[in-house]
């Protein structure tokens, strides 16, 4: 006990240390204060490359003073010091709340300290979520989609700034409103856009160093919200021009605003493709319910099978029914015991809307006060729904693991739901096609990797064929990774992995339990023989042949596989006399 | 932004126009011509060029006139200019200068007489050279009286009411009389070949940064490589200005991201280790054919990591000629044949390495001619007698090489590269044990370990006379997707067929079988001589696409390329698989096992 709490303020001090402001004009009357959070790196999955990140606000000057979003608390004193340096805070009358997550309304208290009057504008959903974190009575305004609210004409300027609201739902939370400056013709997007990139570069000018940061972001939160994406630009579409997309994370967008637009259309346009889809419910702002069904979302998008997230709180009895009754499978998780009326009939649009043998799959929200998982489980079995997944439970505060179990779950339905499609495409190769390809061999290997420590950490393990040697200078290799592997994950640039080379006279063994269907979240491990210490990238198997210990370098984008390429910074050969393990195929379309 | 046109323009083929500022207007002329011989037109995406106009009162500015062959649209663009503005008295502004453009500059000449060049001194030595120039037999060409010519000496600003012009001068082995126009209002840097790629692009500048990296990058290996150390400092100087836009030469301007593309130039050139084994590449060049020549074996020469220093001899003082010979680990010495003879800088040049140039050195000879190649036999009879030993047979081309001759230059240039680089590795290893660890390095030996199916992979580009075929031995191969069927395939960078694999180009691959492996092995293992034919005496079949399928292979695949990553020596190459069959069926993929991941 008394040393994990020692580790914790090490770290706390450690993060003290790495907050920073930076404040700047970014166009006519408005003013951005970027938090500068260097090195967070929390367990949610959109952390994955661990550039830290910022959470933006924004004040625009009109006739009123209107602050977009606030910042996340532990930038308290630095974020309200700034403010008062650009504004007295009297003179502000409105707070527009994009999205409700406390990293960016996690200082509406303390401002509404600094002036009681301020008015928050909003969703309907939003306002809500804002009553129950503050616990206090504040003016209002509720907004919706193609509403204005007029801040009037900055006299010195000359400009007038009206701000128009476009609803984005599920972008990432269903409160999600953007709102669209008239007069700067700036779009204020909050989540969406964004990037988990933190550095002193105000704008997006280095678009290639913050691409790949730009792609993970969207695959963990707007990805599985691809269908979302598309009406949120199609509105987009129709504003007169966007300038500059004022995001909540990362640098402002004014470089390249049509570049990343046109990737958020193209990606999500190829994501929504089909009409086949899991619906994953959630229930906004209780227990873990946002984050977990985030990272059941992430594994099912990774199969390539489409997601729509359903907020159980906020999504009308007519949504509901449609979407729950279109589904190819349905990821309920459990409510709170004491849910409101509202709830409640949301609940029971659900089970109304479920039809028989439909895929279902259910989930622990860890609220505190949950439904018990098995109870529904029963109800499910009652009403003869087909379950994909056995319950995923969490008992804990969800961690790395937990979440990396979802992920894994996730992929499991995905590809659950895929099945006749995959299928279907792999009878469609070219049967001459198919067998001359399938003579391409390669050696047998079983590629480790482990990542954090102490209670985060986790490892994970395939086996591989597609490995090739890619460079003498520095030495390199490259492996195929398909992209629904729960090890791709941990094969992000600058981290590390270890391939096992299997011997050509022991390999079964090692082939065929690595070769085992998992349970989400298993201990690949359990009974194997493994040596800790000797690679950095993670665990080398004792009966390998030789192993490499390898750094990811880049990483090139496949349809279906990543093609890695790593330089070996370490490796040993077990015994000179022996060769590697070959794998001859028949045919192209498996491993 | 836009093309936007007059009217009377707007029926023009291959004719953009884009208004800037004010009066200060872009016309940029396409060509989506793909076979030219030049190495840097390999990625045959055409290309244009960016001519700048700016009118003020009576007078007409003319940035950067355009070549010959757009000389009919040009002139168009001149009559309406001047009927608009009457126009009085012409202005050129020209760094880049060839014969084509010179050509152009005579026409307007024709019909208008007033008219003054600027340049810098290089430029005007060339311009004058060129103007009097007349091919042997081109007897009709009119004596036209040369332009008056103001001198850019150096940094100096020409202004205007609406436009403030600094002109730069930016020298260059490759361009001597390269310059560099800053014009101060609009913060637009005209930069000439500096940030140039060959694309026949419709739009005024890239969408986004990465939009045309490809192609800049290949620009940038062709032709600046061989002078990098000028260029990172032009580029450094340039960084001074405060820039919103740069327009180049050729292609599409750059607007986004200006600071980080300046930051990738100068990397560019900074990836070019400092400490390799360098080659002194002398030449002069009449109509830019011989210095086409010395840009293939350059560009060869630098896939080696052997690097290439370009001195252009009638534009370099004779000191720092004889200090880059001193340095060089390896000459090339080309030259044009002007009437029978060498241009007189080779000749001192000449004299130069037979002074102060190193005996036990490579040295190789090239050049272009029309007629008779006598210049060529002088340096290498010259050379001969004052005991030098050539390293291959002097290359000789009559007026322009085609594409497979410039495949065929650029592999003499590897080789002759390769050669530097074993010369350099033997005065090292005397005094280094570095072969004997990487023996027994045990990483390596681990890499060893890592497998794959022996494979000859072919490919054929080009038809008729630009035809190229290559081929080469390869094992670091895996497949790479399912959905559509695609593999990898890891190529050195400095080997022959690489320059065939570029996004787009097609491939066959054969697997080799287990019971068959001798005959390809032995053919397809030995060095070729540039330019050899690898398939003689073959009996060779053909995939749907054209690619070859050589006899003893157990299947083949039919590929093309999608995608390329950098990776240390190599390129890995993603390719899609298009057509695919077995031919011996009860054989087995001839597996590579290997002792060591330091080799093949």
């Amino acid at each position: 006990m008394v040393s994990s709490t020692k580790t914790s303020t090490t770290k706390l001090q450690h993060v003290e240390q790495k907050l920073s402001i930076q404040c700047k004009d970014f166009a006519a009357d408005s003013t951005s204060i970027r938090s500068l959070d260097w090195d967070r790196s929390r367990f949610d999955i959109e952390f994955g490359l661990r550039n830290g990140t910022t959470y933006n606000s924004f004040i625009i000057r009109g006739k009123d003073i209107a602050v977009v979003d606030t910042s996340h608390s532990k930038f308290k004193k630095l974020w309200l010091d700034s403010l008062i340096d650009q504004v007295n805070p009297q003179d502000i009358k409105y707070l527009i709340t994009s999205h409700t997550e406390p990293d960016h309304s996690g200082l509406i208290s303390n401002l509404l300290d600094l002036n009681n009057n301020i008015t928050i504008v909003g969703s309907k959903i939003a306002l809500k979520f804002i009553e129950d974190q503050i616990h206090r009575p504040f003016s209002r305004l509720e907004v919706k989609s193609g509403e204005y609210l007029d801040l009037g004409l900055n006299e010195e300027s000359g400009i007038s700034h009206n701000i128009e609201f476009i609803s984005a739902p599920n972008l990432h939370w269903p409160d999600t409103i953007f709102s669209y400056d008239h007069g700067t013709k700036v779009l204020y997007t909050c989540d969406a856009f964004g990037l988990h990139y933190c550095s002193n570069e105000f704008f997006d000018s280095n678009q290639k160093e913050i691409f790949k940061d730009f792609r993970f972001y969207y695959d963990c939160l707007m990805g599985p919200n691809a269908r979302s994406v598309v009406q949120a630009i199609k509105k987009i579409d129709k504003l007169p021009e966007v300038k500059a997309i004022a995001v909540g994370h990362g640098p402002i967008l004014e470089n390249h605003v049509h570049f990343w637009k046109d990737k958020y259309s193209e990606w999500s346009n190829n994501k929504s493709k089909g009409n086949e889809f899991v619906a994953v419910c959630y229930i906004s702002d209780y227990g873990f319910c946002d984050r977990l069904s985030q990272a059941l979302s992430h594994g099912i998008t990774k199969a390539d099978a489409q997601v729509q997230l359903v907020d159980l709180r906020s999504s009308d009895a007519q949504e509901l029914t449609g979407l729950i009754s279109e589904a190819k499978a349905v990821v309920i998780p459990t409510w709170p015991l004491d849910y409101d009326i509202d709830l409640q009939e949301s609940i029971g649009t659900l089970f109304a809307a479920l039809k028989p043998k439909q895929f279902t799959a259910i989930y622990d929200s860890f609220g505190g006060n949950d439904e018990p998982i098995d109870s529904l489980a029963n109800k499910l079995r009652e009403l003869k729904q087909k379950e994909a997944l056995t319950p995923l439970r969490v008992k804990e505060n969800p961690n790395a693991i937990i979440y990396q179990q979802f992920e894994e779950a996730g992929t499991d339905l995905g590809q659950l739901v895929n099945k006749k499609k995959n299928i279907e495409s792999i009878k469609n190769l070219d049967a001459n096609l198919d067998k001359a390809l399938g003579r391409l061999s390669g050696g047998l290997y079983v590629v480790t990797a482990s990542e954090g420590s102490g209670d985060t950490f986790r490892q994970s393990a395939m086996v591989a064929s597609w490995v090739s040697q890619a460079s003498f200078s520095p030495p390199g290799i490259t492996v195929a990774v398909a992209k629904d592997r729960a090890i791709e994950s941990f094969m992000q640039v600058n981290k590390t992995f270890v391939i096992n080379i299997l011997r050509e006279d022991n390999f079964q063994k090692m082939f065929r339990h690595f070769l085992k269907r998992f349970a989400p979240g298993a201990n690949r491990f359990a009974d194997v023989d493994i040596i800790k210490n000797i690679a950095k990238g993670g665990p080398v198997l004792a009966d390998s042949l030789a192993f490499l210990d390898c750094k990811v370098i880049s990483r090139l984008e496949t349809p279906d596989h990543w093609i890695i390429y790593g330089i070996v910074e370490n490796g040993n050969v077990s015994d000179l006399s022996c060769k590697t393990a070959v794998h001859h195929r028949k045919v192209a379309n498996h491993y | 932004m836009k093309p936007n046109y007059i009217d009377s323009l707007k029926d023009i083929d291959n004719l953009l126009e884009f208004n800037l500022r004010n009066n200060l207007n872009c016309f940029r002329f396409l060509n989506n011509k793909k076979e030219r011989f030049e190495l840097e037109f390999n990625l045959e995406k055409g290309t244009s060029h960016n001519t700048f106009l700016i009118n003020e009162d009576n007078e007409l500015i003319i940035i950067h006139p355009p070549e010959l062959e757009h000389f009919e649209s040009f002139k168009q663009i001149i009559n309406v200019y001047n009927e608009k503005y009457k126009i009085l008295k012409i202005n050129i502004i020209t760094g880049h200068i060839n014969p084509q453009i010179v050509a152009t500059i005579k026409g307007i000449k024709e019909s208008f007489k007033t008219i003054n060049i600027i340049c810098s001194a290089p430029g005007k030595k060339l311009i004058s050279e060129l103007w009097l120039l007349k091919k042997p037999g081109d007897a009709e060409s009119l004596d036209l009286e040369i332009p008056n010519i103001t001198l850019v000496k150096k940094e100096f600003t020409l202004k205007y009411k609406d436009n403030i012009l600094h002109l730069i001068p930016a020298p260059t082995a490759r361009w001597p009389g390269g310059l560099v126009i800053y014009e101060e209002n609009s913060e637009l840097l005209i930069s000439e070949k500096l940030f140039s790629c060959h694309i026949a692009y419709e739009d005024w500048s890239e969408n986004n940064r990465l939009s045309t990296e490809n192609e800049r990058k290949h620009f940038y290996n062709c032709l600046m490589a061989p002078m990098s150390s000028q260029i990172t400092s032009l580029t450094e100087k340039i960084f001074e200005y405060q820039i919103k836009c740069i327009a180049p030469l050729h292609g599409p301007a750059i607007e986004y991201s200006l600071k980080s593309f300046i930051n990738d130039y100068i990397r560019w050139g900074e990836n070019i280790a400092i400490n390799n084994p360098k080659i002194a590449l002398i030449y002069a060049s009449a109509y830019g054919n011989t210095a086409s020549i010395g840009d293939a074996l350059a560009k060869g020469i630098t896939t080696t990591s052997v690097e290439v220093e370009s001195i252009n001899c009638e534009f370099t003082t004779s000191d720092d000629l004889i200090k880059s010979i001193k340095k060089a680990d390896g000459y090339l010495l080309g030259t044009p044949t002007l009437g029978g003879h060498a241009p007189t800088p080779i000749i001192s040049a000449l004299g130069s390495i037979l002074s102060e140039g190193d005996r036990l050195k490579p040295i190789g000879i090239f050049g272009s001619f029309g007629w008779s190649g006598e210049a060529i036999d002088l340096l290498e009879s010259k050379l001969k007698d004052g005991g030098f030993t050539l390293s291959f047979e002097p290359i000789k081309v009559k007026f322009s090489p085609n594409k497979p001759k410039i495949k065929e230059i650029e592999e003499i240039g590897t080789h002759f590269g390769r050669k530097i680089l074993k010369k350099a590795k033997q005065n090292s290893r005397q005094s280094d044990t570095g072969m004997i660890s990487s023996k027994t390095n045990p990483t390596l030996k681990a890499l060893g370990r890592v497998v794959g199916s022996l494979c000859v992979l072919t490919a054929s580009k080009g038809k008729g006379d630009n035809n190229i075929k290559s081929a080469m031995l390869a094992s670091w191969v895996s497949q790479a997707s399912f959905s559509p069927p695609g593999l990898s395939i890891a190529v050195a960078k400095d080997r022959a067929v690489e320059s065939l694999l570029q996004k787009g180009d097609t491939f066959a691959l054969n697997i080799l079988s287990s019971n068959n492996l001798k005959e390809p092995l032995k053919r397809f293992s030995k060095p070729f001589a540039p330019g050899e034919n690898r398939f003689s005496g073959l009996e060779i079949e053909e995939t749907p696409n054209g690619q070859i399928i050589i006899p003893d292979s157990l299947a083949w695949l039919d590929a093309s390329v999608k995608e390329r990553m950098e990776c240390g020596d190599h390129w890995v190459i993603y390719a899609e698989v298009n057509y695919g069959d077995v031919i011996r069926k009860d054989e087995l993929t001839a597996v590579h096992h290997r002792k060591s991941g330091s080799n093949y």
